[in-house]
């Protein structure tokens, strides 16, 4: 659990919803925010940016006039020790694999070595069956 | 090293010259020899800068052209992605470049750093200030105070402190003053003070990422001490998902 993590700035900044990031043994996408879990989320108190957010977005009519804006922080590790801290949820991409090992076939009349390429459903997801193989660009198949 | 630069740089000729020359990513910062045109890349680097600043070393008369070619890997997924973006990347690159550290003496530099320094120096200035149980021993001792702030200032460009000597010293004299008050506090509750044993608020330095830390008194929070260059920042979790959205069961990875 712990090597599958992301600095909060970097998940506000370069690595933002819609970036492709490589974690140990998958490449994800960071999801929107709508799939980031905001269970007990922490306020951000800075008064003049915040007004200057709500200004900028009234004017632009992105935001009702009448409500007020707060900022909030990404769901960070804080909980205690033993329980599973909020997430944000990163969809694996691409979803499809170049095997590890070559194989050989005879394309018109001459031998050829290969490497298939895979979909995500043809897989054992959990990579378990060949936990034993070398890793291939960091996903195991 | 001179030598190589020196062939490096010998123009083509019946004196001979040199073709090629093979480099690390090291090349990123320091090789500059203006008669290079042509560079290959073997595999993109992993950090935006380092690709900027590599492949700038070439091109760098204005008479004569410069190429870079990028050898990817259809098999590593950076490099994958940076071709299938490569125009795009190109036009856009500076804005990939990633934040650097922090200049020494800069204000957020001190915010971080400076309590542990002080700390650190009092006690191997002072040996009765030295042991673990002895934080609550910063009486009042001018002389003590004065050979550390000498010591911190000494080594500061006065130029590159961030409000100027003044603030500096402002600084580490706050951070006496609120050593003796935290120190005070503590005894006055009858907890044993310790330097970074035990539990905040019976110690006086702690991590930056602490959570107990922010239940602190002002005067106490300042007394921040990284473990780790590492430790600087808050970790999000990610909670890795099949390319649907649903979750992957039994994966030793992702548990």
């Amino acid at each position: 659990m712990s090597q599958n993590t992301q600095r909060e700035s970097q998940l506000v900044t370069t690595f933002g919803p819609g970036a492709m990031i490589d974690l140990p043994t998958r490449s994800v996408l960071i999801g929107g925010l709508e799939r980031w879990d905001m269970r007990g989320f922490e306020q951000i108190t800075e008064e003049r940016l915040t007004a200057r957010l709500q200004s900028l977005l009234i004017d632009t009519n992105r935001f009702p006039a009448d409500a007020t804006l707060s900022l909030r922080r990404a769901p960070i590790m804080n909980t205690p020790l033993g329980t599973l801290p909020p997430a944000v949820q990163a969809t694996i991409f691409p979803a499809w694999f170049v095997c590890y090992t070559s194989e050989t076939a005879i394309v018109e009349g001459r031998e050829v070595s290969r490497r298939r390429l895979v979909r995500w459903s043809d897989l054992d997801v959990a990579g378990a069956a060949a936990a034993s193989l070398p890793t291939a660009g960091g996903r195991r198949l | 090293m001179a030598k190589a630069k020196q062939d490096l740089e010998r123009e083509f000729g019946p004196q001979g010259g040199v073709d090629v020359a093979l480099a690390t990513n090291m090349i990123s910062v320091g090789l500059d020899i203006t008669r290079l045109g042509l560079m290959l890349v073997q595999g993109q680097p992993k950090a935006a800068a380092e690709y900027i600043q590599a492949t700038s070393r070439v091109g760098r008369d204005h008479n004569r052209p410069g190429l870079v070619v990028s050898v990817l890997n259809l098999h590593k997924p950076r490099d994958r992605m940076h071709f299938e973006q490569f125009g795009y990347f190109h036009r856009t690159f500076y804005r990939s470049v990633e934040a650097t550290s922090v200049t020494p003496w800069a204000a957020r530099a001190l915010d971080r750093a400076l309590a542990a320094v002080v700390v650190t120096l009092a006690r191997h200035l002072d040996s009765s200030l030295t042991p673990e149980s002895a934080a609550a021993a910063l009486e009042n001792r001018p002389e003590l105070r004065a050979r550390v702030r000498d010591a911190i200032v000494q080594r500061a460009p006065p130029t590159a402190i961030a409000g100027g000597v003044q603030s500096l010293i402002d600084a580490i004299d706050r951070l006496f003053a609120e050593w003796a008050a935290v120190a005070q506090t503590q005894r006055a509750n009858g907890v044993p003070f310790k330097y970074g044993a035990g539990r905040l608020p019976g110690r006086l330095l702690h991590v930056p990422l602490d959570p107990a830390a922010r239940d602190l008194d002002e005067g106490h929070r300042l007394f921040t001490a990284n473990r780790s260059m590492r430790d600087v920042e808050m970790n999000v979790r990610i909670d890795v998902r099949d390319p649907f959205g649903s979750p992957i069961n039994n994966a030793r990875d992702l548990t």
